[in-house]
């Protein structure tokens, strides 16, 4: 049986305006994550970019360190909004995709 | 959200609805609201004793009483602080890092409760990574404690582009110590509302609503 060592949590994130980089998107928030918590708390928080689609981005964190990543998002350079959290990567897939159809069908 | 430009309007507007945020508050009185679909303007009044002096803030606040949906106050001195929270015109304290622990105690903090005040705390030290303010805000939120003291929580910028969402501005308060429950939107709401009560003669005195008419 596979056990999980630790819980996740994936944020679902929205930008206004120009979307940035993979590449500047990840330096941003690692650099956010250390000046709330440092090194230490960078490296328990587990921040991670999943991807970018369109003008979305999935990140993935510890579920213990939601506050800190979430806070960490707000503090970006960027026009943001966090609009959902969800414990599976699944749920925040089906979201973006009711989206995309959602204004297709418009 | 707090508005510091009134021509930047129509992009403060679009970037509301993209935060998906109901309420957007703008520095004018109520008669100059914009009517908006979607969003409802609310019109907020900003009392900086640093500009304006106590007795500048006692002349505003009789002058503009029925002209804004809330009034904030933010204090620079101890005398200040204290006629504001015993203030029934003023609906916002902002908890100015320059006050100290001498005067925003826990004395303070059972003020704010028993007049029902809301006390704005506000997260641009967070932006700014000035951790001399945010050691004293913190301070401020530890000796409060238990008290129940309702917060608003804002984050002050540049421009538009400046604004977050309520409920991150409330990941940024969890993330410092505060509950949701005591940053809830709704406190803010009521007082909303029941100042606009008070400005059309629905609630005559403090106590008193009057439903229908008599016809």
């Amino acid at each position: 049986m596979v056990v999980k060592i630790e819980r996740l949590r994936y944020f679902l994130v929205e930008f206004s305006g120009d979307v940035p980089e993979i590449k500047s998107l990840v330096r941003d928030l690692r650099k956010q994550v250390s000046s709330l918590e440092g090194q230490l708390g960078l490296a328990k928080s587990g921040v991670h970019v999943v991807g970018i689609q369109d003008t979305f981005a999935i990140i993935r964190s510890v579920h213990d360190k939601r506050d800190l990543v979430e806070s960490a998002i707000q503090l970006l350079p960027y026009l943001v909004v966090v609009r959902t959290v969800s414990g599976t990567i699944k749920k925040i897939n089906t979201l973006l995709n009711s989206h995309f159809v959602d204004e297709t069908n418009d | 959200m707090n508005l510091a430009n009134v021509d930047q309007l129509e992009k403060y507007i679009s970037v509301a609805s993209f935060l998906n945020e109901r309420y957007l508050l703008l520095p004018v009185p109520r008669t100059e609201l914009p009517t908006l679909t979607d969003i409802d303007p609310v019109s907020i009044l900003s009392l900086h004793e640093k500009e304006i002096g106590q007795n500048g803030i006692k002349k505003a606040l009789q002058k503009n009483r029925y002209q804004y949906d809330l009034i904030e106050v933010i204090p620079k001195s101890a005398g200040t602080a204290s006629f504001a929270v015993q203030d029934n015109r003023v609906d916002l304290i902002r908890l100015n890092p320059a006050l100290g622990l001498k005067v925003i105690n826990s004395r303070y903090a059972n003020r704010l409760v028993e007049e029902s005040k809301i006390a704005v705390l506000d997260l641009k030290f967070l932006k700014e990574q000035n951790s001399r303010d945010m050691r004293t805000c913190l301070r401020y939120v530890a000796t409060f404690g238990s008290k129940q003291v309702k917060y608003l929580l804002t984050m002050s910028g540049n421009g538009p582009e400046d604004l977050r969402s309520y409920r991150g501005l409330q990941a940024l308060g969890r993330y410092l110590g505060i509950s949701n429950k005591a940053t809830s939107e709704s406190h803010v709401m009521e007082r909303i509302e029941r100042n606009r009560k008070k400005i059309d003669g629905t609630i005559p005195f403090e106590g008193v609503e009057v439903h229908g008419s008599e016809d």
